[in-house]
């Protein structure tokens, strides 16, 4: 760190954790009183604060002072996401997926991933190219909803490691589609009588949820299964969510970060036709998670894994909660799961075509107890619920 | 909507010779219309019976005179996506 800091100008402001051998006998606020920090820490004696080299100098020939490292920025792996939103309290409940099936429309999986083993029970391929993703980005996707982590030896599991696949593959090795192979895949998906189906994917926008697509996830919906579906990436505008994330009835999920914040790509409502989107938000900043074999779509991590940005990476998020909610309380509509999952959302006190109802936590979806929801044919009783009307 | 997307109808009008994808809903089952459109050079692509829709590519002058066929509910393109990572 000390290397580093030569080549940094004189007043260039670092960030740090100052970390003593012993609580101090003054309060560690007021002994770095002329330093600022931001945060003091019970647990260890240290501090973290911003500030120049000359000062982390001094505070290096401090005797007190025991370590020093620089505060680095955190990436929101799997290992942290699926935490944050509560999601091993309720494996520890005893839910896990198990039992509910997922669909996945994207651009295939690596079927010989070790997380996926012997849990992708049916496979399609749309596009002629075969079921293998050849782009990365449906393995990835795959994994945030239902990795099991055992090639990480659990350190990147996903929300719902023992619910059962069915893969489609509608969006080829560009990673892109036509809606009427995705139709296709949703059809299939019915068909399969899967539980949920998880579509990170979308077109440009505007749109107002009158399009083909829009309306077979919708049909989709009222038939019964859950329908996930990504906000997009044209944020942090408003009017730029595309379909079929403008589809009435699906659960439209936008990405947030580590800090419960509203990505800056996330995509915002309201739709061309004015309705509130997204529903929900859920992690989708530098997640980690599976990599197909001999892909290199965002950034490495090992062999086995990369790290991806994007509402499609939030998206799997909310099919994974979904997976574990139904396993615990299968009698519930995919009305009623959506309306579940706004009520608990922990709001992050931002506008609702920003954050929609909130962030998502599976936890406190577990634990809410049901309350009958009646909604309209359009889907307004969401709508309402969130505006507390 | 109405059958079309006028700015979409205005782009098949200016360019009748180009290739084009499209959804069409139909009224009834679109599997009664396969016959029809492949005697008129229109390939079907897809069957989409959730919607009761076909995907088919054809030139814009053969989509425009489809407007004028009282079993075609609506038309419109199908439109790209794409993963959104």
């Amino acid at each position: 760190m000390f290397q580093d800091m030569k080549t940094k100008p004189a007043d260039a402001q670092i960030p740090i954790i100052v970390k003593y051998g012993k609580f101090p006998k003054r309060p560690l606020e007021s002994l770095l009183a002329s330093t600022h920090p931001s945060r003091t820490f019970r647990i260890i004696p240290a501090a973290a604060l911003t500030t120049t080299p000359k000062v982390i100098e001094n505070l290096s020939r401090d005797p007190d002072v025991e370590r020093i490292w620089p505060d680095l920025p955190v990436r929101v792996c799997l290992d942290a996401s699926v935490p944050l939103i509560g999601a091993p309290r309720v494996w520890e409940a005893g839910y896990a997926g198990e039992g509910v099936k997922i669909a996945i429309l994207d651009t295939g999986i690596d079927p010989y991933h070790p997380d996926f083993a012997g849990r992708i029970v049916a496979t399609a391929d749309f596009t002629g190219e075969g079921l293998q993703d050849w782009d990365g980005h449906g393995t990835h996707v795959a994994g945030i909803a239902a990795g099991s982590g055992q090639a990480s030896k659990g350190r990147y599991r996903g929300l719902s490691p023992q619910a059962s696949l069915y893969i489609a593959k509608v969006l080829g090795r560009e990673g892109a589609g036509l809606m009427s192979d995705v139709m296709a895949g949703i059809e299939w998906a019915v068909e399969q009588e899967v539980d949920i189906i998880n579509l990170s994917l979308g077109g440009d926008p505007p749109c107002d949820g009158t399009d083909a697509l829009s309306e077979t996830c919708d049909l989709a919906v009222e038939k019964g299964y859950v329908v996930c579906v990504a906000a997009g990436n044209g944020g942090p505008e408003p009017y730029t969510i595309g379909p079929p994330g403008c589809a009435k009835q699906v659960i439209t999920v936008g990405a947030s970060t580590d800090q419960d914040e509203v990505a800056d790509f996330s995509s915002r409502g309201p739709t061309a036709d004015g309705q509130i989107k997204p529903d929900i938000v859920l992690p989708g900043a530098g997640i980690i998670s599976c990599r197909a074999k001999d892909t290199y779509l965002g950034n490495p991590v090992g062999e086995n894994y990369a790290e991806l940005s994007g509402s499609s990476m939030a998206t799997p998020h909310a099919s994974g909660i979904a997976a574990l909610i139904l396993q615990a309380r299968p009698e519930l509509t995919p009305t009623q799961l959506k309306a579940l999952l706004m009520d608990t959302a922990i709001d992050l006190g931002l506008s609702p075509n920003d954050q929609g109802a909130g962030r998502a936590d599976a936890y406190a979806a577990y634990l809410e107890e049901l309350t009958p929801v009646t909604p309209s044919p359009g889907g307004e009783g969401c709508l309402l619920r969130l505006l507390g009307l | 909507m109405g059958k079309i997307d006028r700015s979409f109808k205005r782009r098949l009008m200016e360019e009748p010779e180009a290739k084009v994808r499209l959804i069409v809903r139909t009224r009834g089952e679109p599997k009664i219309y396969r016959s029809l459109l492949a005697r008129r050079g229109i390939q079907v692509k897809r069957e989409l019976a959730l919607i009761k829709a076909l995907a088919i590519e054809c030139e814009a002058f053969s989509a425009l005179a489809l407007l004028r066929e009282g079993w075609v509910v609506s038309l419109e393109e199908d439109r790209e996506v794409r993963a959104l990572p």
